[in-house]
């Protein structure tokens, strides 16, 4: 597979404008501003083009902009594009038809619109006092609407020294945009929010057409980029072939970066390291093959998975893997669990070497990275209690430093020595001892959470960890466990120690369910009905102190759900907790797709590996990506709240220690603060997400004094996402803070 | 007046300045990323030169659950020897029938009700199959006429 540049150089739309110079941008020439806007409705019209507006075109698409006659009131101007790769087209006012402004006062800004595409936007343009135009606001995309509705957007703070405004509405994408009635008046009351998105958020969706990317693992970086992991990307064709793919992808101009990756990193397991890089351990050696037995007359597979016993780390700043010890095994499907000290804990996975029917063989070996050696310790120097914890065994950090094993696993269940399940538990790393829970810790269904989401639920200082969803694949198609997914989510309050059991949550939110395929016209809708819930199903904590689940499917690697929600746990007993229900993924993601939540606050949701046969031979895989704003993003976005200083020293941003109380400034009243920690996802497995608060003390004058966890196994060191919220409950994007 | 209090004046004067100058380029506002600088956000870098300096306690304390008491018998008694059959993974660990091919996912078993070679292949269809070999085992009869590609007759 190429990439193929012209796609990849689809970019977003405010990206590309706040590259762009505008009609008469530079120029100082113009009308005095007007205190309305001229031709609100396009209704005179002067050279065969509205007066007082002009067309304007950026980056490679292909399209009008003419006046239209299915306008909201009469006349309107279409914006059409038949052929988009990226840039966008707008219609925008003539700089000397702007604005007049105030310094110091905020604006409002209405407009009618019906689009077919959901990546329309309104963007705002100032003029300073030399007469240079420069971009100044960018607002979210709007989703399509197949009637006219109302658009509103209120401005920033007009900065000092402004002359004039000019604002755009733009198109970014293949469709057709009728734009109409627009009205500017200064600001009053509280700011408005109109239209589905202020409640249920709205989903962009960017296609890179045969150049997307197998983003099977999902990593986030702390420059705000996204890696990417492919490796052979479930395709057996590829890994003979040696095609093994990294991609490091940035939300901010939605371009890519090919990474060379050195060995097949499908099927690893990944963790941000103290200092941001990130560890990869183990991946695919063999695929699994399968061979005639003529004496039986049967294909059975007799060539398992096996596990590779090789790690890299890559550095975000090099932007290259280089090569760490090899593990003492192979482990196709490890956990990866940051400790305290840095150090990493993996175990399970398969083995690096098939078992002696020459079948899949789960690795008994327990594997640490001693971050103080910067290597992975040999078998000897750590406990080996020979646990088979299957693959992708989700082992969450606890206050204590012990790992609680919470049930969710990824293809096969962790099991004790005589086969039986082995339900959720404590695990000490250090000297492999383990103490199961009784009753499986009351969690419901424990043999149906294959492919569950599970995540330390915000605030980490809660301890209490939430399981999500879940099937069993193995499990007898008579019954409703083997027959679907399951809609159960189940929560426990692990400071009860071993008193702790799991208490029923809410059921996940049913939704439509695509009975058919993932390729565009070949899917077909049904209402998902009975017990039926979500496997492969992503969980991310936002900002806000809020989880957000999105994606899966209602069987193995078919019938997927379109359905999102998000659930507040602060402050909530799990029967307290509920779900609400908000915009769906419209791409099916189902097996291989994860989620990350990036730090303006935005959440991407990549690929999607249903069962059948791609083009290739290999399996069919979905490259598209899409970008969830969720519904914060929406109510007075040019308001959101923002960190405006932090603790420097000769210039140089300060990291923060255990115990510490750093002064922060911002802009807004700050109620909450918290530690995001960034997502390294696979399989619906990152065990070490979390959300750490910040106990906040305001000192006056925008200045606030946050109080730093002096427990590092709360939040084990490495890079932050610093989020503060106001009080709206609107989260500011996040700077990103070192901890440890 | 002394020539130490004209420097002092001076140096006052120049502060002064430098204030005004500051206050005024501080209220301008940027030209592209908000109202106003107030409102820039923190310049990232990449590392961290120096942690904050550390203080004891943090501003509420924070619960902790209970160490959970565990012993470390040898992994004998801990853990009954796994023994292979404990770490042999069944084949239809992931729901699927790889015989059909390792990537991708025939299911091992099909929904209750589809029963018939022409109603699994319809299923199939359905969810996006347009083709799909048989290279060997057949566990669905999906291939009947043995020629190695389903659903074709």
């Amino acid at each position: 597979m190429k990439f193929q540049r012209s796609k990849a150089t689809a970019v977003l739309c405010a990206s590309v404008l706040g590259a762009t110079v505008l009609p008469g941008m530079a120029s100082s020439a113009m009308a005095a501003p007007t205190a309305k806007v001229q031709n609100p409705g396009f209704e005179k019209v002067s050279g065969g083009f509205p007066s007082c507006w002009t067309r304007f075109t950026v980056g490679k698409n292909t399209g009008t902009i003419a006046a239209a006659n299915d306008g909201r009131s009469k006349r309107g101007v279409a914006v059409n594009i038949t052929q988009y790769a990226g840039g966008a087209k707008a219609v925008v006012q003539k700089p000397g038809c702007a604005l007049k402004v105030q310094a110091g006062k905020r604006y409002d800004l209405e407009l009618s619109y019906k689009s077919t595409s959901g990546k329309v936007a309104v963007m705002l343009f100032r003029q300073k006092a030399n007469g240079k135009w420069v971009k100044w606001k960018y607002m979210p995309y709007l989703p399509a609407s197949r009637k006219y509705r109302l658009g509103v957007a209120r401005t920033p703070v007009v900065p000092q020294g402004t002359r004039a405004v000019r604002f755009a509405m733009g198109l970014a994408g293949n469709g057709r945009l009728v734009t109409d009635n627009y009205k500017f008046k200064l600001a009053s009351g509280k700011a408005r929010c109109v239209g589905p998105e202020c409640t249920k958020g709205h989903w962009v969706v960017n296609d890179f057409g045969n150049g997307g990317v197998r983003a099977i693992h999902s990593v986030m970086l702390h420059n705000g980029k996204v890696l990417l992991i492919a490796g052979s990307g479930n395709g057996a064709g590829r890994f003979n072939r040696g095609e093994f793919v990294t991609w490091l992808y940035n939300p901010k101009n939605n371009k890519f970066k090919r990474i060379p990756t050195p060995y097949d990193m499908f099927c690893a397991g990944h963790v941000q390291l103290p200092d941001g890089r990130v560890l990869v351990m183990s991946g695919t050696e063999e695929y699994a093959q399968y061979e005639w037995n003529a004496q039986t007359q049967q294909t059975i597979e007799t060539m398992g998975w096996i596990g590779s016993k090789k790690s890299y780390i890559f550095n975000p700043k090099t932007e290259r893997y280089t090569r760490a010890n090899d593990l003492n095994d192979g482990h196709w499907y490890p956990s990866a669990t940051i400790l305290g000290n840095g150090d990493v804990y993996s175990v399970g996975g398969y083995a690096a070497e098939r078992n002696a029917g020459g079948g899949n063989k789960v690795s008994l070996v327990a594997e640490r990275f001693s971050w103080k050696k910067g290597r992975w310790l040999p078998a000897g120097q750590i406990a080996q209690p020979k646990i088979n914890w299957a693959t992708y065994p989700s082992l969450v950090l606890t206050g204590t430093g012990q790992l609680f094993y919470n049930g969710s696993s990824v293809f096969g269940h962790p099991v004790n020595g005589n086969g039986t399940l082995r339900g959720p538990g404590f695990f000490n790393p250090n000297s492999g001892a383990w103490r199961a829970l009784p009753g499986n810790g009351n969690l419901r269904k424990p043999a149906a959470r294959d492919m569950s989401a599970a995540l330390m639920l915000p605030p980490a200082q809660d301890q209490r960890v939430m399981i999500l969803g879940g099937k069993n694949f193995a499990g007898d198609p008579n019954t409703p466990e083997g027959a679907n997914a399951i809609r159960d989510t189940d929560v426990i309050d692990l400071k009860k120690g071993m008193g702790a059991r799991y208490q029923a949550g809410p059921d996940l939110n049913q939704g439509p369910v695509n009975m058919g395929g993932q390729a565009a016209g070949t899917e077909q809708f049904v209402a998902q009905k009975g017990t039926a819930g979500k496997t492969y199903v992503s969980a991310v904590i936002l900002p806000d102190g809020t989880v957000f689940e999105t994606g899966g499917s209602q069987t193995a690697r078919f019938e997927h759900v379109h359905e999102a929600s998000i659930l507040n746990p602060r402050n909530k007993r799990p029967s307290q907790m509920k779900w609400k229900r908000v915009a769906a993924d419209p791409v099916s993601r189902t097996y291989h797709s994860t989620a990350v939540l990036l730090d303006d606050g935005r959440v991407l949701t990549a690929g999607s590996n249903p069962g059948n046969l791609g083009a290739d031979g290999d399996s069919y895989y979905d490259t598209r990506i899409s970008i969830y704003y969720p519904p914060y993003m929406y109510k007075d976005n040019a308001a959101r709240p923002a960190i405006t200083s932090l603790p420097k020293k000769n210039g140089k941003k300060l990291g923060w220690s255990y115990g510490s109380k750093p002064v922060i400034k911002a802009n807004s009243r700050v109620v909450r603060a918290s530690l995001v920690r960034p997502v390294a996802v696979t399989h619906s497995s990152d065990p070490n997400q979390r959300s750490v608060d910040l106990p906040v003390k305001s000192l006056g004058g925008g200045r606030y004094q946050l109080g730093v966890t002096k427990n590092p196994n709360m939040a084990p060191p490495g890079w932050y996402m610093l989020n503060i919220v106001d009080g709206s409950g609107i989260p500011s994007a996040a700077q990103w803070i070192h901890l440890g | 007046m002394t020539r130490n209090k004209i420097i002092a004046i001076a140096v006052a004067g120049i502060v002064a300045v430098a204030v005004v100058i500051g206050g005024v380029l501080l209220f301008r506002g940027g030209d592209d990323s908000g109202p106003a600088d107030a409102k820039k956000p923190a310049e990232i870098e990449d590392v961290p030169s120096e942690r904050l300096p550390g203080e004891t306690e943090t501003a509420e304390p924070e619960p902790l659950a209970p160490e959970v008491t565990m012993t470390t018998p040898a992994p004998s008694s801990a853990d009954p020897s796994p023994g292979l059959a404990a770490a042999t993974v069944p084949e239809n660990v992931d729901g699927c029938d790889h015989a059909y091919g390792a990537t991708i996912c025939v299911p091992w078993s099909f929904p209750a009700g589809v029963d018939s070679q022409k109603e699994k292949c319809a299923w199939l269809k359905q969810r996006g199959f347009t083709y799909l070999p048989v290279p060997n085992r057949d566990r669905h009869g999906l291939d009947p006429d043995k020629n190695k590609l389903a659903c074709d007759n």
